[in-house]
C-alpha cells in the first residue's frame, strides 16, 4: 500500500496532505492536520464523539474515508470560533452545564449546530433526536438539550 | 484497520470493468456506514474498496409515472427529506427516517442498508412491503431480483462479486393505498427488535385489496408474510381477522436472538407489531371515509 | 461562613472553553517526540496455566522496538488492596482478556502484527464463572495462594480472604439477637434479588504516556488517583517518589473507572526496554475486556417488622462476582455489603454477609455509587413488599423506621447530619403523594437511601498569592469531569476576596501538587475542598499579618482585617486600607512571598471488629441521604417501560456550585436509568458477548426522561461550608425506585435487571410470579 496524495478543505482552510486510501478521516483531522478536537471514542460508529459536519451535515468521521471527503467543506470543532468569538452553542454548553468532562463536547456541539442550521426552531423531541448520535456518561443530556434549546429561542446563530 | 486500496470510478462503465477485474478481492462501498465498521472489526478484509460516490445517476431519485427509482447512492436522508416520496411511499419515508442515529442517516444508503443485509434492517421491510425490486448491474448485463429474493441468509445477499446493485425499483401504489412504517427497537438509535412494513390497498366496504408485509428481525432475513397476506387478502377487515393476522405471522418466523432481545420475545412483537400496523391503516382508512 | 458571594453560586466550569472549542488535551491526544504505540496481548482463555511465552518472532518484526512480558517486571504481585495479581499475568491467566504480553512499535498496525507472531502456550484448567457456583466446595481454586497474599498498606482496608476458597473478603456484622429479632416481628418477608455487572463507559478510553529514563519515570495518565499511581510505580521500578511523575492530562470521565493502573506499568516497562516514549490507549472493545465494570451481586435479604410498621430485624447475604482479581471489590463488599447495606433504618437486630467472589471474568472496580445501588436495589424492593404486607403506604413505612439525628448506624457510628426524613418529605411533597389518581398502567414509587464516602483519606493543597494578587491553586486531586477544579477554585477565591477569574488551578501533578488521595468515593468537594479552605485562610493570614504591618502608623491587628473586594481593610473603617496587589507584592519584595498550605483528613476507619462488624470509629468520612421518585407507565403488550418522570432529593451539605451539583446529579440518575432498563455486560463462557457500544446500551438523549432535582443542604459540621459529596449517590435509587413504581403499576415483583421490555413481558405474564435466572 501506498500513500496517495490528497486535498481536504478543513475549516475554510485548504491543505495538501498524503494518505493512506484506507484512512478514516478522523485519523487524518488527529493525525495529520494535528485537529485534536475531534476524539475517539469507540469503533463502531455509535459514541459521535468525532462527529464533523460535511456540507454543512452531521457525519461520523470514524465511518468515512479520507478521500471521499474531499470536495467537500469539513467543519470541525475547532473552526466553529471566529475571531476569538465563542459560537452561541459554545457559550451556552458552558452557561448550562452542558460540558461536565468536555469529550463530548464538540461532537454534541457540531451535531447541534447542524440541527440549527438546517431547522432554527426545533422541537425538544427534534433536538433529542438529533442528538441521540452522540453519547454522553456525565451529563444526563439535560443541560446539552437545554443548552441547544436556548439558543433556538434567542436566534442565535452568528 | 487492514489497508485497502480505493477507487472512484465516475462513470458506470468504469464500476464494472473494475468489478469484472477485481470483483472477488472488492467491496462496493456506498455509504459505508456498515462496512467500514465490518472491516474494523476485521470481519471482512477487502483488498479494495470501489465507491458509488462519484458516480451522479446513481445519487438520483427519479419519479416516473409507474415507479420511483432510487439510485445506489441515495441516502437515507435524501429519502426522508423528500416531499413525494412521504406521500406516495410513507412506509420508505418512515423507514429513513429510522435508521440508526441522523449521523448514519446523513452518509447511509438506501442501497447499501439493502446490501448489508441484516435481520433487522429498516430499508428491507419497508422496501418489501412496496413491492420492490433491485436492479443488479455488471460488465455482463443486467438483471432485476425482486427484493425477497435478495437476501441469502443473514448478511449474506445474492450478488455475484462482479455485480453492484445500482437502482431501487418502487412500484408507485394506487391511489388508494396507504402505507406505515413500525418499529420496535430499544433504543432510538438502534437496529429494530422487531419492524413492520405494511402496505394495504383497502376498498369500500372496508374491503383488504391488496396487502404486502415486510419484516425485520422476524427471520435470519428481511421476509415478506405471505401466509398473513393471504389471510387478509380480499377479506373484509375485521378485528378477529387481525388478531388472526398477527397470529400466523407469529407462527411462521424464525427470528434470532441477539442483543436486541430473545427469540420469543421477538416473536410475539412480530405479531404484535403487524397488529398494530393494520390497525393503524385501517383506521386511518375508516376515518377518511367517514369525511 | 461565606456570604454567598462565589460559594453558592451557579458559575460555569473554569476550564469550560477548553472542552467547548476542542483545544483541551486530554489522555488521547498527548504525544511525544519520537513516541512508540503500543498493543497488549490478552489472553485467550479463561482458566490456564501459562507453559511458554515466545516473543521471539514478534521481536524481529520491523518496526517493533519493544516486547515485554512478565518477566520485565519483577516477580512479585500487586493490587490496590489485597495483592493477588501481576502487572502481566505470571504462570496463569483467570479470564479471557487477561494481559500477558505487550508490544511498542512504530505505529499501530505493525503492533498488531506483533501481537500476532507472539506465541503463548496455554494448558486449560477448568473455570468458574458463577460467583454463587465459585462458592461451592468443589469448585476450581482460582487463586490457590490465597492465604499467602499480602495487603497494601496505602489506605486503611479491611480484607478477611477465607483460606482454601475463592472467597477473597468475608465481612460480617452482627447486631442484637437475630433470631430474637425475627419472633418480634408479625411479618417476614424473605426475598432473593440480582443485579447484573455495568459498565463505566466513560467516553475517553483509558490512555497513557510514559517515558522512562534510569533516573525519572514520567506518566501522563488520566487516571483518577495520581499519586496512587505514583506509589505504584516507585515501587515497581524501584526508584524513589521524587523521581517518578505523574501528570494528569484532561480526563474524559472516570466513575471510579480509571483508578486501577493496569496499563501505566505496562508503558513504562516498554518505555524502559525500547528507550522511548511509548503511548497506550484502548479500543473500546479493551474496554469491555479488560476492564470489568461493577461487581454483579446477588443479594439474600430477610426482613421482620411488627403490625405497627417497625423494623425488627433483617439478614442480608451478598455474593459479589469479584472477577478474577479483588481490586476494589474489597471496599465494595465492606462499605455497601455490609456498613451501608441494610439501608438508612433504625433496625436493632442484624445479621449481614457480604461475600466477595472470585470468578474467571475480568474483575470489576469501584464504580460510580460503590456496590449501593446493588444492595438498595434488593432492600428497597422488599421494603414495598414488607409496607405492603403490612397494609401501610410505603413512604409512611419509611418515615417511620428512618434515621434520624444522633442515631447509632449498622456500626455503631453516630450519625450527623442526617436527613433521611427531609429528602423523603420533599421527594413525597413534589409528587403529591397520595394525592393524585393513577391512570391504568402507571405506577409511582419513592425510595430512600444513604450513601457514605470513604473513611480516612486525606487531601492537601497549597495557595499561591501572586505578585497582582491573583492566586493560583495546587491541588493533588483529579478534575474527572466533575468540576472539582471549579469548586476548589471558588473556595479559594471566596476566602481571598479575589474574583473567579483570577484564579489558576494545577491540579493532579505528583511533583508540582501537594499531595491527595485523589478524585473518588465522592470526596473532592468535602476533603479537597477542606484543604484549600485553610490553605486559603493560611494564605490570608499571611496577607493580613504583612497588611497590618504596612498599615503602620495606624495601629491594627490581623484580626481587625478583613479580606474582600481585592482590598485588606480595616473592618470596622472600610475606606481605610490596601488593595490586595500591593501587599502581594509587598511579600514579594521583603522576601517572603505568600505561599499558603492546609490538609484535611477525612474521619473514621475502615476496621471493623471481624465478628460483630462494629467499631468505635465512623465507618466513613461522611454520609449524605437521599429520597429518589419515579413514576412509570407501561406498555403491557410489549413490555416496554416509560419513565415519565424522575424526582429526587439530594442532601449535599451545601452547594458550592448548583450549577454543577445539579449536573452530578442529573449523570448519575441516568446511569441508573441505564442500570434499570438497558445495560448489562453479558457473557457466554466467560467471553463477553456486547463488548461495543452497539450492543451494549446505554441511554441516549432520545431515551432521557424528565428529571427534577432538589438539592437539600443540611450542613456537616465536617465540610467546607457544610459540604458534602454528591457525585456518586444519584444512581443509587433509580433501579429500585422504577422497580416499585413497575411493582405498584402491574402487581408484578421482577427482582432482576435490567427490566427489559421481555424480561417484563415474561413478568406480566407469569403473573405476580418473578422471573427466575
Amino acid at each position: 500500500m501506498i500513500k496517495k496524495e490528497l486535498q481536504l478543505r478543513v475549516n475554510g482552510g485548504l491543505f495538501k496532505l498524503e494518505v493512506f486510501p484506507s484512512t478514516v478521516l478522523l485519523d487524518v483531522l488527529r493525525d495529520e492536520l494535528g485537529l485534536t478536537g475531534t476524539k475517539r471514542g469507540c469503533e463502531t460508529g455509535y459514541c459521535g464523539c468525532c462527529t464533523v459536519l460535511l456540507g454543512g451535515k452531521a457525519i461520523h468521521s470514524c465511518s468515512i474515508l479520507a478521500f471521499r471527503a474531499k470536495d467537500h467543506e469539513i467543519l470541525t470543532i475547532e473552526g466553529l470560533e471566529k475571531d476569538g468569538k465563542l459560537h452561541p452553542l459554545q457559550k451556552a454548553f458552558m452557561d448550562r452545564g452542558a460540558s461536565q468532562c468536555g469529550y463530548c463536547s464538540p461532537g454534541m456541539i457540531l451535531s447541534g449546530k447542524a440541527l440549527l442550521d438546517s431547522n432554527p426552531n426545533p422541537s425538544e423531541a427534534e433536538v433529542r433526536r438529533a442528538l441521540s448520535g452522540n453519547l454522553c456518561r456525565c451529563t444526563g443530556y439535560l443541560p446539552i438539550i437545554e443548552a441547544v434549546l436556548s439558543v433556538a429561542q434567542e436566534g442565535g446563530r452568528p | 484497520m487492514a489497508r485497502f486500496d480505493y477507487f472512484e470510478p465516475d462513470h458506470l462503465d468504469e464500476l464494472f470493468d473494475l468489478l469484472a477485474r477485481y470483483g472477488e478481492d472488492a467491496r462496493v462501498i456506498a455509504g459505508g456506514q456498515s462496512l467500514l465498521i465490518l472491516i474494523r472489526q476485521g470481519l471482512v478484509r477487502p483488498g479494495l474498496l470501489i465507491s458509488l460516490d462519484k458516480i451522479s445517476s446513481l445519487r438520483q431519485i427519479s419519479y416516473k409515472d409507474n415507479e420511483i427509482i432510487l439510485g445506489a447512492m441515495v441516502t437515507q436522508s435524501d429519502v426522508s427529506a423528500a416531499d413525494r416520496i412521504r406521500e406516495h411511499l410513507a412506509v420508505l419515508s418512515q423507514a429513513a427516517s429510522k435508521v440508526g442515529s441522523v449521523h448514519v442517516q446523513n452518509l447511509g444508503t438506501v442501497g447499501g442498508n439493502l446490501c448489508h443485509a441484516e435481520p433487522n434492517g429498516d430499508s428491507a421491510p419497508a422496501l418489501l412491503s412496496a413491492g420492490a425490486s433491485i436492479r443488479a448491474s455488471s460488465s455482463r448485463g443486467e438483471r432485476a431480483i425482486p427484493l425477497e429474493d435478495f437476501f441469502r441468509g443473514p448478511f449474506e445477499n445474492v450478488l455475484e462479486p462482479d455485480e453492484a446493485v445500482t437502482y431501487i425499483h418502487v412500484p408507485v401504489p394506487g391511489s388508494g393505498a396507504s402505507s406505515v412504517y413500525l418499529k420496535h427497537a430499544l433504543r432510538a438509535v438502534d437496529r429494530a427488535t422487531v419492524s413492520v412494513g405494511l402496505m394495504m390497498q383497502m376498498e369500500r366496504g372496508g374491503r383488504c385489496q391488496e396487502i404486502r408485509i415486510g419484516l425485520s428481525g422476524a427471520a435470519p432475513t428481511p421476509i415478506r408474510a405471505k401466509k398473513a397476506e393471504a389471510l387478509l387478502k380480499g377479506e373484509k377487515i375485521t378485528e378477529p381477522l387481525i388478531e388472526a393476522a398477527g397470529m400466523e405471522v407469529s407462527r411462521n418466523c424464525d427470528p434470532l436472538s441477539d442483543a436486541h432481545g430473545p427469540a420469543e420475545y421477538k416473536r410475539k412483537m412480530v405479531g404484535l407489531f403487524t397488529q398494530r400496523a393494520i390497525r393503524q391503516l385501517v383506521g386511518a382508512y375508516s376515518a377518511k371515509q367517514e369525511v | 461562613m461565606s456570604n454567598g458571594a462565589i460559594v453558592g453560586q451557579s458559575l460555569p466550569l473554569v476550564d469550560g472553553v477548553e472542552k467547548v472549542t476542542g483545544r483541551g488535551v486530554y489522555g488521547v491526544d498527548v504525544r511525544a517526540a519520537g513516541m512508540l504505540f503500543a498493543r497488549i496481548l490478552r489472553s485467550p482463555c479463561a482458566h490456564a496455566r501459562i507453559l511458554h511465552i515466545d516473543a521471539s518472532a514478534a521481536e524481529k518484526i520491523p518496526g517493533v522496538h519493544a516486547v515485554v512480558t512478565c518477566n520485565d517486571l519483577p516477580d512479585r504481585r500487586v493490587g490496590l488492596a489485597l495483592k493477588d495479581e501481576y502487572v502481566l499475568a505470571r504462570d496463569k491467566v483467570r479470564y479471557i482478556g487477561e494481559a500477558v504480553a505487550a508490544v511498542a512499535a512504530v505505529d499501530l498496525d505493525t503492533a498488531d502484527e506483533a501481537l500476532k507472531a507472539i506465541r503463548v502456550e496455554y494448558e486449560e484448567i477448568t473455570p468458574v464463572f458463577d460467583a454463587r457456583e465459585a462458592l461451592r466446595e468443589d469448585a476450581p481454586r482460582i487463586h490457590e495462594e490465597l492465604a499467602h497474599y499480602q495487603q497494601s498498606s496505602y489506605l486503611t482496608r479491611f480484607i478477611r480472604p477465607i483460606p482454601d476458597s475463592n472467597v477473597a473478603s468475608h465481612i460480617k456484622l452482627r447486631k442484637g439477637d437475630i433470631a430474637a429479632g425475627f419472633r418480634l416481628a408479625d411479618v417476614v418477608l424473605e426475598d432473593t434479588f440480582y443485579c447484573p455487572r455495568i459498565h463505566h463507559c466513560y467516553m475517553e478510553p483509558h490512555a497513557v504516556l510514559a517515558q522512562y529514563t534510569p533516573d525519572k519515570i514520567t506518566v501522563w495518565s488520566n487516571g483518577q488517583r495520581p499519586f496512587d499511581i505514583r506509589t505504584y510505580m516507585a515501587d515497581l521500578f524501584g526508584l524513589p517518589m521524587s523521581k517518578v511523575r505523574v501528570i494528569n492530562t484532561m480526563i474524559g470521565g472516570g466513575f471510579g473507572g480509571k483508578i486501577t493502573a493496569k496499563l501505566e506499568p505496562i508503558a513504562v516497562a516498554l518505555s524502559r526496554k525500547s528507550q522511548r516514549p511509548v503511548k497506550l490507549v484502548l479500543t473500546r472493545q479493551e474496554e469491555f475486556q479488560g476492564f470489568g465494570g461493577a461487581h454483579s451481586a446477588w443479594v439474600k435479604i430477610k426482613s421482620g417488622a411488627t403490625s405497627d410498621g417497625k423494623l425488627t430485624a433483617r439478614e442480608m447475604e451478598v455474593t459479589w462476582d469479584a472477577g478474577a482479581y479483588a481490586d476494589l471489590g474489597v471496599s465494595v463488599a465492606l462499605l455497601a455489603g455490609v456498613v451501608g447495606a441494610s439501608g438508612p433504618y433504625r433496625i436493632p437486630n442484624l445479621k449481614l454477609d457480604s461475600y466477595l467472589v472470585y470468578t474467571n471474568k475480568v474483575n470489576p472496580t469501584a464504580l460510580r455509587g460503590m456496590g449501593m445501588q446493588q444492595v438498595a436495589w434488593a432492600v428497597e424492593s422488599q421494603t414495598d413488599l414488607l409496607a405492603e404486607k403490612l397494609g401501610m403506604d410505603p413512604v409512611e413505612f419509611r418515615m417511620r423506621n428512618a434515621l434520624e439525628e444522633g442515631d447509632r448506624s449498622a456500626t455503631g457510628e453516630i450519625l450527623e447530619s442526617v436527613s433521611v426524613r427531609e429528602c423523603l418529605k420533599k421527594v413525597a411533597d413534589a409528587m403529591q403523594w397520595g394525592k393524585r389518581p393513577k391512570a391504568a398502567n402507571q405506577g409511582r414509587a419513592i425510595c430512600v437511601w444513604h450513601k457514605f464516602s470513604a473513611a480516612a483519606t486525606t487531601s492537601s493543597a497549597a495557595i499561591k498569592i501572586n505578585a497582582d494578587g491573583s492566586v493560583t491553586l495546587l491541588t493533588g486531586s483529579s478534575e474527572i469531569g466533575q468540576g472539582s477544579k471549579t469548586v476548589l477554585s471558588q473556595i479559594a477565591a471566596e476566602e481571598l476576596g479575589v474574583s473567579l477569574e483570577e484564579v489558576s488551578v494545577i491540579s493532579g501533578d505528583t511533583d508540582a501538587t501537594p499531595f491527595d488521595h485523589g478524585s473518588f468515593s465522592s470526596r473532592v468537594t468535602h476533603h479537597t475542598g477542606n484543604a484549600v479552605r485553610f490553605a486559603a485562610l493560611d494564605a490570608k493570614s499571611q496577607l493580613l499579618n504583612l497588611a497590618a504591618e504596612m498599615m503602620q502608623p495606624m495601629e491594627v491587628t490581623a484580626e481587625a482585617l478583613e479580606l474582600k473586594g481585592h482590598r485588606v481593610f480595616v473592618r470596622a473603617l472600610p475606606e481605610t486600607g490596601l488593595p490586595l496587589a500591593e501587599v502581594a507584592l509587598a511579600a514579594q519584595l521583603r522576601g517572603k512571598p505568600v505561599l499558603g498550605k492546609g490538609s484535611f483528613r477525612g474521619q473514621g476507619s475502615h476496621r471493623l471488629d471481624p465478628e460483630t462488624g462494629q467499631s468505635s470509629e465512623p465507618a466513613a468520612s461522611e454520609w449524605i441521604y437521599i429520597a429518589q421518585g419515579a413514576e412509570i407507565e407501561v406498555d403491557p403488550e410489549t413490555g416496554v417501560i416509560r419513565v415519565l418522570k424522575l424526582v429526587g432529593a439530594y442532601d449535599c451539605g451545601k452547594a458550592i456550585n448548583p450549577l454543577a451539583v445539579r449536573g452530578q446529579i442529573l449523570g448519575g440518575v441516568m446511569m441508573g436509568v441505564g442500570l434499570s432498563l438497558y445495560e448489562e455486560m453479558t457473557y457466554e463462557d466467560g467471553q463477553i458477548v456486547n463488548p461495543t457500544f452497539m450492543d451494549y446500551l446505554i441511554p441516549t438523549a432520545a431515551e432521557a426522561p424528565p428529571i427534577e432535582v432538589m438539592l437539600v443542604e443540611n450542613p456537616h459540621p465536617l465540610g467546607p461550608y457544610g459540604a458534602k459529596g454528591v457525585g456518586e449517590a444519584s444512581i443509587v435509587l433509580i433501579p429500585c425506585a422504577i422497580g416499585n413504581a413497575f411493582y405498584n403499576a402491574t402487581g408484578v415483583r421482577i427482582r432482576e435487571l435490567p427490566l427489559s421490555p421481555d424480561r417484563v413481558l415474561e413478568g406480566l405474564g407469569a403473573k405476580g410470579q418473578a422471573s427466575s435466572r
